[in-house]
């Protein structure tokens, strides 16, 4: 990433670290542990404490890295398996995994670069019914059941 | 001793006992190598089979399972990055850069190799040295606990390539993370935002898939024309040779003994007796700057120290009663089944039945040894599918791995996020690994820290009043130390 980006990342994990700390000395945390020599977010406090420490570490390397130009990305593919991922995930409780995971494979192949749909439709669909088999039934471990299956 | 041995092999030297050996060791391969499946989850499916079999046949495929799951986990991490277990994580490291220089085949027999040599190892450890360990073990109280996990984080800075400062806040990031949700000595919520999904906190399965494989995937799907340099192929596995292993049986004998020390102290882990043992074979090692990037040393070290846990785990359980992790603590439930008590009477009362156990690890071991060949056939098969295939089938083990450890769909929404998290901090080089040691220590850090502060009265002195502590600090501060001396001696010289 160029040093504008890296600059962005150390001020993200300074904003992140400062916020998180700040919340820890939220009124809420004061009434707990009572008793104890220590309050539950004495080490949560000591951690933010090196996080930010270290965010400035960062900044400043940032602030002196030397300029260079990033490789070059494809952002749609990563973004479009992103939102697959994330509609597969709100889908899986009301539609059950073996409904969900077909079209996740045969989606996530074609967004991964595979472009033979018939194929990628018969391995989506041995994929997502194995991949049931084995952990609902093999392994009895109860996958999402939806309304539908 | 020797009585007690010879019919422990007559216990063990049965078809029923072998065939539970060979069965149990495939299972816990086969879950160890699926991401989310883990050890505890193998173990806990194969349970119910032990409930009609005799004591020695179901203690043997029990400990088959916990062997193989732990050998298993270090396949998905060489092949895909992914460790199948925590205890892989630090495999991770020199694994799959090997693999990415077109050396799979190598790195999985060097992983191979060292599976079983420490595993071995720690059988003979066990049959000689079982009850000084299991006293040894009751000298660690919380204070010298958190000495020693002190010490494996220190390994944070031997695994932070690039800038030392992004290795420490991943470090702090993880540590960060496994502390969110109840705590865990007071039971209140801390960082939940009265988010009742968090109150448990997040697991560290979905985040490490979602560190690892997922962000892989979305690193492959950015760099379409620059991910077929990374393809792994290969065609079964290469162990190393007696060439290979010249100047390295070092490495391989003091990462084992790590393992059997650590795993004998309850609470600690195989995971933390990898991280130890790469940081100290990264400090050690003549091809100490090579770590990192496909270094056999940095395959041997966690490997034999992980699988060296499995033996030494067992002491604690069977002579004190206290199950040292979650498997541990599955064995104990089947071990009670079958009328056989754990505690200290157990090895004064029932010798044989101790030794069986050990004896049948020693077994699980070379049965290991052997279907390892076959996995690794099996894996090469898998892995002849075009890479985008291979990354969808990551894509469905990450959501299956992910919602099999607890069954919960939060975990899913966790997993997504670690993987776009996962994927931000490559682009900005920040690496993954102390996130990972972080995530996996932070809990026994926290809670030993807190342990010893009710023991102690809030006085943090009282730490460095006890010996074993403090030689742990000192272990510590000399493994944080001693690579920055170089460095400055040559900067003196530069100037």
């Amino acid at each position: 990433m160029t040093r504008p980006f890296q600059i962005g990342f150390a001020l993200t994990i300074l904003v992140c670290g400062g916020a998180l700390l700040w919340h820890s000395f939220d009124p809420s945390y004061g009434s707990m542990g009572i008793g104890s020599a220590f309050s539950p977010v004495f080490f949560p406090q000591v951690l933010l404490g090196f996080w930010i420490l270290f965010g400035l570490i960062v900044f400043v390397e940032a602030l002196g890295m030397a300029t260079a130009d990033a490789p070059k990305r494809n952002w749609v593919n990563p973004a479009l398996l992103t939102f697959v991922l994330a509609a597969a995930v709100v889908a899986l409780k009301p539609l059950g995994y073996l409904v969900v995971s077909i079209p996740l494979a045969f989606l996530s192949g074609w967004f991964l670069g595979f472009r033979r749909p018939v194929w990628l439709a018969v391995i989506a669909l041995v994929c997502g019914v194995f991949g049931w088999w084995l952990f609902d039934r093999a392994l009895g471990i109860p996958l999402p059941r939806g309304r539908i299956w | 001793m020797i009585d007690n041995v010879l019919v422990a092999v007559t216990l063990v030297a049965t078809p029923a006992v072998l065939a539970a050996l060979i069965l149990g060791t495939m299972i816990g391969i086969i879950a160890g190598a699926l991401p989310g499946m883990g050890s505890v989850i193998a173990v806990t499916v194969c349970l119910p089979f032990t409930y009609g079999m005799d004591q020695v046949p179901s203690i043997a495929l029990l400990l088959s399972v916990y062997c193989g799951s732990v050998y298993g986990g270090s396949i998905s991490a060489i092949l895909i990055n992914t460790p199948g277990t925590p205890q892989a994580a630090a495999t991770v490291l020199d694994g799959y850069p090997m693999a990415v220089r077109g050396e799979a085949d190598k790195a999985l027999g060097w992983a191979t190799f060292a599976s079983v040599s420490g595993g071995l190892f720690s059988c003979l450890v066990l049959i000689f040295a079982a009850p000084q360990l299991a006293a040894f073990a009751l000298n660690f109280g919380p204070m010298e606990t958190f000495a020693l996990i002190i010490l494996a984080l220190t390994c944070i800075a031997s695994v932070s390539r690039g800038s030392l400062a992004k290795g420490l806040f991943a470090g702090v990031l993880g540590l960060f993370v496994s502390i969110v949700g109840s705590d865990p000595i007071t039971g209140d919520m801390r960082y939940t935002f009265d988010n009742f999904a968090i109150s448990a906190g997040f697991d560290v399965i979905p985040v490490v898939v979602g560190l690892f494989a997922l962000s892989e995937v979305f690193i492959r799907a950015s760099e379409p024309g620059q991910a077929a340099g990374r393809l792994i192929r290969y065609a079964g596995m290469k162990l190393p040779s007696m060439a290979d292993m010249r100047g390295r049986w070092g490495v391989l004998t003091k990462s084992s003994i790590i393992g059997s020390a650590v795993g004998a102290l309850p609470g600690t882990g195989a995971a933390t007796a990898a991280f130890i043992a790469y940081a100290e074979a990264k400090r050690t090692s003549r091809n100490a700057d090579a770590f990192g990037t496909g270094e056999p040393d940095g395959l041997l070290a966690p490997e034999s120290a992980n699988n060296a846990v499995t033996g030494s785990a067992l002491v604690p359980a069977l002579a004190l009663g206290i199950p040292g992790d979650a498997v541990t603590a599955v064995m104990l439930t089947a071990l009670t089944i079958n009328g056989i008590t754990p505690g200290v009477r157990l090895m004064a009362d029932n010798p044989s039945i101790v030794y069986a156990c050990f004896i049948a690890l020693f077994a699980a071991n070379i049965v290991m040894f052997l279907l390892a060949f076959a996995s690794a056939r099996a894996f090469a098969f898998v892995l002849k599918m075009p890479e985008s295939l291979m990354m969808m089938g990551v894509v469905l083990l990450s959501i299956l791995g992910s919602y099999g450890v607890r069954g919960n769909i939060f975990d899913l929404y966790v997993m997504l996020c670690a993987g776009l998290a996962g994927f931000a901090l490559r682009l900005f080089r920040v690496p993954l690994a102390p996130v990972v040691i972080g995530l996996v220590l932070g809990p026994q850090l926290e809670v030993s820290m807190r342990q010893g502060l009710i023991l102690t009265d809030g006085s943090f002195v009282a730490f460095f009043q006890s010996p074993l502590a403090l030689g742990l600090f000192i272990a510590s501060a000399i493994a944080i130390a001693l690579p920055l001396w170089p460095r400055r001696s040559q900067n003196k010289h530069d100037t």
